[in-house]
C-alpha cells in the first residue's frame, strides 16, 4: 500500500473544513437547482430539470445579470479610479500626519458600519441632501426616479473603495521608491513619473483591486436594498425575492449558480485582457 | 562643471546627519566620498540630487545655485547602488528614458542608445530586460542611462557594492576608463577604501557628518589630517603621546624622531603605518620601539603578526615570507625611520 504523504495529512484539517464548510453548500445550491419548482410549497418536486435555467433566458431577467454587471463594472473603475491617488498619497506623501491621516480615513471607513453608512449617505445625496446638486453632474435629476441609481453608485463605491485603496497601499509599497528617483533624476516631473514607471508597475495591483471590487459589488445586496428604492433591483435581489418571498428555492438557486459562473467568467475575461494589454506585468 | 557643497546641515529628528559638511569638485575631476555607514555621506549625495533639502548650506554647480531647482530640473546624472533600471522597460528603453524626457527625436534618441551601449561594451543587448542580465551588466546599464543624458554631474552610490570581490575589480578598472574617457565630474559615494582609491582623483573622508580631509589618495593616506583620516585608512599604529622639541616622547616615555608638526593643533599623536616598520635593531638614526607578540593570523599570501607596541599600541605587520611567527609573549624590536613617523592631530581643526 502506497503511504500518503505527509504533506497531504497536513493539509487535510484544512481541505476538510473548505470542502464540507465551502464547497459543500455550493453543491446543494447546484443539485437544488435542478429540481421543479411545485408552487406553494417549500418541497421541491422530484426528478430533474434545467427549467430554472431556460426561464433566466427571458429578456426581463437577463436585464438584471446586465444591470449588476453595470454597476459593477462602473463602481470597481470608479473605486480604482480614486482609490489610486488616495493609496499613492497615502504611501508617498512627504508629509508624515498627512499619510497617517489617509490609513485612518480608510481603515475608519472599512470598520465602520455600512448600514450607517447607507443611511448617512442617503441623508447627504438624497433628492433632498445637501450634496444632491452634485449627484445631479451625473445628468440624472434628483427628483428623477432613476436617482437612485446615482445613489446606490454612490453607496457601493463607499463599500468598495476603501477595499480597494488599502489594497493598493499594499502594491505601493512594494514600489521601490528608488525608481521614482532614478526617473525624477533623468528629467521627469512628478506627473510624468508616474504616468511612465508608477502606474505600470502597479498595474497588476490595478487589476486584481478591480476584480475584488467587482466581486464585491455584483454580490452586494445591501445597497440596492436600502438605496435602491426599489427602483434599482441586482441580482442579488432578485435572488432574495426567490428565496425569501417566493419560496421558490430552486430558482434562487439557479440564479446564484448562473451569477457564479459569469462572475468567473469576468474575472477571467479581464485578467485574460489585461495580460495581453500589458505584456510586461506579471499577473 | 565645478561642483561646490558648502556646509550642509541636516537633523533627522534628533539625529545631526550633516554637521557643516563641505566639499568640491573641479571641472571633469572624481571626488569619492568615503567614510564609514551612517557618516552623512548618502545624506550629502541625497541632498545634491535634489530628494532631501539641506536645513542649511548650499550646493552650487557650474556656478549654479542648485538648492530651489527640483530633482527633475538638475541635469544630474545618478546611478544607485541597487541600479533602479526600469524593470518594465528594455535596456534600450531605459537608456532613451532620459533623451524621451528632454524631447529628442526618435533618430537622435537611437544613435545615443548605441553610442551609450558601445561605451558600455553592451552593444546587441538593448533589446534585453534588465532581469536577463547578469547584475555586473545591469550595473553598466545604470551608468549608460545616467550618462546618456550628459549630464553636468555624475553621482555614483556605492557603485561596485552589490558585485561579488571578482567582478568588482575588473569593473573598477571598467568604470575608471569611462570616467576618463567622458570628462564629466563625478561624485561617488563609497564606503571601500580601495573602490575610492580607484576611482577618484581626489577622496572626501567623512565622519560624523564632516568633511574631515579632501585630497588624493596619497595625501590622505600618507598626510592625514586628524586621527580618524590616519585609522580609517588603511592599518595604523598610532602612538599617544606629547610634541617635544626635535621629536615626541609616547606616554610610557619612548623618545622617537620626527618632522615637526605641520598644523598647530592642541594634542597630537604619531601615526606609523605598519608597512614602514621593520622588525630587528634600529640602525643608526632610526627609531626604536619595543613590542609585543599577541598572535599571528594566517591570510595565505601573507601572515599578520599582531602586536602590541611600546605597551599601549596594536598594530599588525606582515611577516616576511617563510619566516614562522614569534610565540605569544615574545618580545620584539622594531625600527622605524624618522621619515615614516609623521606627528598627525588628534582631533580635525574646525
Amino acid at each position: 500500500m502506497r503511504r500518503i504523504p505527509v504533506a497531504l495529512w497536513l493539509a487535510a484539517p484544512g481541505l476538510l473544513l473548505l470542502l464540507a464548510l465551502m464547497g459543500g453548500p455550493v453543491v446543494l445550491l447546484v443539485l437544488e437547482s435542478l429540481k421543479p419548482f411545485v408552487p406553494g410549497s417549500i418541497r421541491p418536486g422530484e426528478g430533474v430539470t434545467l427549467g430554472n435555467y431556460t426561464e433566466l433566458l427571458a429578456p426581463a431577467y437577463l436585464f438584471y445579470f446586465q444591470e449588476t454587471f453595470r454597476f459593477g463594472i462602473i463602481v470597481a473603475g470608479l473605486s480604482v479610479l480614486f482609490g489610486a491617488p488616495l493609496a499613492f498619497a497615502a504611501v508617498r506623501s512627504r508629509s508624515a500626519l498627512l499619510r497617517k491621516l489617509l490609513l485612518a480615513l480608510l481603515v475608519g471607513l472599512l470598520v465602520m458600519s455600512l448600514i450607517a453608512r447607507l443611511y448617512a449617505i442617503e441623508m447627504a445625496w438624497g433628492s433632498l441632501g445637501p450634496l444632491a446638486p452634485l449627484g445631479a453632474l451625473t445628468g440624472i435629476a434628483p427628483r428623477s426616479p432613476r436617482y437612485a441609481e446615482v445613489q446606490v453608485a454612490i453607496g457601493l463605491l463607499h463599500f468598495t473603495m476603501p477595499v480597494v485603496a488599502l489594497m493598493l497601499v499594499g502594491t505601493f509599497r512594494a514600489l521601490p521608491p528608488r525608481l521614482e528617483e532614478a526617473a525624477a533624476s533623468l528629467g521627469a516631473r512628478r506627473s510624468d513619473v508616474v504616468v511612465s514607471v508608477v502606474l505600470p508597475l502597479a498595474a497588476p495591483g490595478l487589476v486584481s483591486a478591480f476584480l475584488v471590487a467587482l466581486a464585491m459589488c455584483i454580490s452586494n445586496f445591501v445597497v440596492p436594498l436600502i438605496l435602491g428604492r426599489g427602483i434599482v433591483t441586482l441580482a442579488t435581489s432578485l435572488m432574495y425575492t426567490r428565496f425569501a418571498d417566493i419560496g421558490n428555492y430552486p430558482s434562487g438557486a439557479a440564479i446564484g449558480v448562473v451569477m457564479l459562473v459569469l462572475a468567473f467568467a469576468v474575472v477571467y475575461g479581464l485578467s485574460a485582457l489585461a495580460r495581453r494589454v500589458l505584456p510586461g506585468a506579471r499577473l | 562643471m565645478t561642483l561646490e557643497v558648502q556646509n550642509l546641515t541636516r537633523r533627522f529628528g534628533r539625529m545631526l546627519a550633516l554637521d557643516g559638511a563641505s566639499l568640491d569638485a573641479g571641472a571633469g575631476e572624481v571626488v569619492a566620498l568615503l567614510g564609514p555607514s551612517g557618516c552623512g555621506k548618502t545624506t550629502t549625495l541625497r541632498i545634491v540630487a535634489g530628494f532631501e533639502t539641506a536645513d542649511s548650506g548650499s550646493v552650487w554647480l557650474g556656478g549654479r545655485d542648485l538648492s530651489r531647482l527640483p530633482p527633475h530640473g538638475r541635469d544630474i546624472g545618478l546611478v544607485f547602488q541597487d541600479y533602479a533600471l526600469f524593470p518594465h522597460m528594455t535596456v534600450a528603453d531605459n537608456i532613451a528614458y532620459g533623451l524621451r524626457r528632454r524631447g529628442r527625436d526618435a533618430a537622435a534618441r537611437a544613435a545615443r542608445v548605441d553610442a551609450m551601449l558601445d561605451l558600455v561594451r553592451l552593444s546587441g543587448l538593448g533589446a534585453r530586460r534588465p532581469a536577463q542580465l547578469s547584475g555586473g551588466q545591469q550595473q553598466r546599464v545604470a551608468v549608460a542611462r545616467a550618462l546618456a543624458i550628459e549630464p553636468q554631474l555624475l553621482l555614483l552610490d556605492e557603485p561596485l557594492s552589490n558585485l561579488d570581490a571578482k567582478l568588482r575589480g575588473a569593473l573598477q578598472a571598467e568604470l575608471r576608463g569611462i570616467l576618463t574617457r567622458i570628462g564629466t565630474t563625478t561624485l561617488i559615494v563609497t564606503h571601500d577604501q580601495e573602490e575610492a582609491m580607484a576611482l577618484a582623483d581626489r577622496i572626501a573622508i567623512m565622519s560624523q557628518g564632516r568633511v574631515l580631509q579632501l585630497g588624493t589618495a596619497r595625501e590622505v593616506y600618507e598626510r592625514p589630517a586628524c586621527r580618524f583620516v590616519a585609522e580609517f585608512l588603511g592599518s595604523a599604529l598610532w602612538l599617544e603621546g606629547r610634541v617635544e622639541p626635535g621629536g615626541f616622547v609616547t606616554a610610557r616615555g619612548t623618545a622617537l624622531a620626527c618632522a615637526p608638526p605641520s598644523r598647530i593643533a592642541s594634542r597630537h599623536g604619531l601615526l606609523v603605518r605598519p608597512e614602514a616598520l621593520r622588525i630587528g635593531a634600529a640602525p643608526e638614526g632610526w627609531n626604536a620601539l619595543s613590542a609585543q607578540v599577541t598572535g599571528a593570523r594566517y591570510r595565505g599570501a601573507v601572515t599578520l603578526l599582531d602586536l602590541l607596541v611600546d605597551g599601549a599600541a596594536p598594530a599588525s605587520i606582515e611577516l616576511e615570507r617563510g619566516t614562522s611567527p614569534p610565540p605569544p609573549g615574545a618580545t620584539l624590536a622594531l625600527a622605524a625611520a624618522p621619515a615614516d613617523c609623521i606627528l598627525v592631530p588628534e582631533d580635525a581643526g574646525g
